[in-house]
């Protein structure tokens, strides 16, 4: 036993530790470090070249196995088309109306100047624990701390927590560690949506510090208040249930999130907007 | 001093073994975070880095094989994964102090291999787990739904790994002293 647990392997032990405690006081003190960031940009390139041929392969998959649904899909999105052509059409009669309506009141339309960067995920974390992902784009792309990950569709995807020179790591909605100022559209009523951290809750949002009068409808929509992280009527989600809260003086509601995280595949990042 | 250049069979064959491994290493680890980190195996995230990392270390030894789980547990540690330092500190010390173990007193090392498969995953998941749970990010129901399934389908990777380690391992044999 002594034979085997020679200085070479005490040593070894001491290392990890001393690393383990090092490491841990640098990044809490100064976030990611040089040798992480190395690491990272060493891996991100092997990432990408990884999951683009899981694309692939996912994708010559999907066309041999899934010719059936496919022509499901087909059939649906065709008679969705219809169906949106004719909403369409109605909104250009009722956007006529507004423009008009607007005239007269003289109300100015507010322009949000919106830049984005695009990129595609490379990673996703493992664990079951956090709900973040790796991207392929870093610093180098003008990205940086703090910004907003969005879908092509203006829904929150989450916020750049880290970022290299070639990759950027984006904490999802879906972490209960985010917290995002919110509010209901139809009723204006405001609170906090953060990731939902219980077992029945999983996948889901919870907005919190509702009023107790708030009257919440299913399939409501949410949107983000406007902060200088969130432009204004970014959509978050849309209720699902609702109740009284632990304290029993403020209600919460339970939003399914409006992106659908297993498949998204490629993020827009919110470089730069005009806040109000 | 040129001929100390050279590079005999044996020692190219030891660097094929140790490379074997890292590949190892690597897949395992873009398996995890780029194959199945956005999807599940059996309704959970598999790890697969912990299992490699053991059985390195089970059949190599508490020295080498404890290198190859510092270095490897190092940049598992610094790829920005969630309480890296964590798996740091587990990775290294658990199969280090089992690798003693298993040379002093085992002689069926494919069992005790897996046990410690086990414990090192239970104990690594375990304590980011209660980490998560002490901030507040988590609730202890989870344990039951989250980690034990997490734990116990990342040890089914074991009868595939420990085979493919055990087969490196045997690289430069043929070069060994009879």
């Amino acid at each position: 036993m002594k034979k085997q647990f020679s200085t070479r392997v005490k040593a070894i032990v001491v290392i990890a530790l001393v690393l383990a405690i090092v490491i841990s006081i640098v990044s809490s003190l100064f976030g990611a470090t040089w040798p992480e960031k190395a690491v990272q940009a060493v891996l991100t390139p092997i990432r990408s070249g990884v999951s683009s041929i899981v694309r692939q392969v996912e994708r010559y998959y999907n066309y041999i196995f899934g010719y059936e649904a496919l022509e499901a899909e087909n059939k649906y999105l065709k008679e969705r088309i219809a169906q949106i052509e004719d909403n369409i059409r109605q909104n250009d009669a009722l956007e006529r109306e507004n423009r008009r309506l607007q005239e007269l009141l003289d109300l100015k339309e507010r322009n949000i100047d919106y830049e984005l960067c695009s990129a595609y995920i490379v990673a996703w974390e493992s664990s079951s624990w956090k709900s973040s992902f790796t991207i392929a784009k870093g610093s180098s792309d003008g990205l940086a701390e703090g910004m907003v990950a969005v879908t092509e569709y203006g829904q929150v995807v989450g916020v750049i927590q880290e970022v290299g020179p070639n990759w950027a790591s984006i904490t999802t909605v879906l972490d209960a560690s985010l917290k995002i100022g919110a509010s209901i559209s139809s009723s204006g009523h405001t609170g906090t949506v953060q990731g939902a951290y219980t077992t029945d809750q999983m996948g889901k949002l919870r907005m919190n510090y509702l009023p107790s009068d708030a009257v919440l409808r299913n399939n409501d929509q949410v949107v983000t208040t406007g902060s200088a992280v969130y432009p204004k009527d970014l959509i978050l989600g849309y209720i699902e249930d609702a109740g009284i809260d632990e304290t029993g003086v403020s209600k919460y509601a339970i939003l399914t999130p409006a992106v659908d995280f297993n498949t998204l595949e490629q993020v827009f990042i919110l470089t730069q907007f005009q806040a109000d | 001093m040129l001929d100390k250049l050279y590079i005999t069979p044996k020692q190219w064959m030891h660097i094929l073994r140790w490379c074997l491994y890292s590949l190892l290493f690597l897949a395992a680890m873009m398996l995890q975070t780029v194959v199945f980190g956005n999807r599940t195996l059996l309704g959970a995230h598999p790890n697969f880095v912990p299992v490699v990392i053991v059985c390195v270390c089970l059949r190599e030894g508490p020295e080498r094989g404890g290198l190859f789980a510092l270095i490897c547990s190092l940049v598992w540690c610094l790829s920005g994964i969630d309480y890296g330092t964590v798996s740091l500190a587990v990775l290294t010390v658990l199969p280090v102090l089992c690798a003693v173990l298993t040379r002093t007193f085992v002689t069926n090392r494919y069992f005790f291999s897996l046990l410690v498969c086990l414990a090192t995953l239970f104990a690594e998941q375990g304590v980011i787990f209660f980490l998560r749970w002490f901030f507040g990010d988590l609730e202890l129901s989870r344990f039951l739904t989250d980690l034990l399934p997490c734990v116990l389908v990342s040890t089914l990777s074991h009868p595939l790994i420990y085979p493919i380690v055990k087969r490196v391992e045997k690289i430069g044999d043929s070069y060994e002293p009879i």
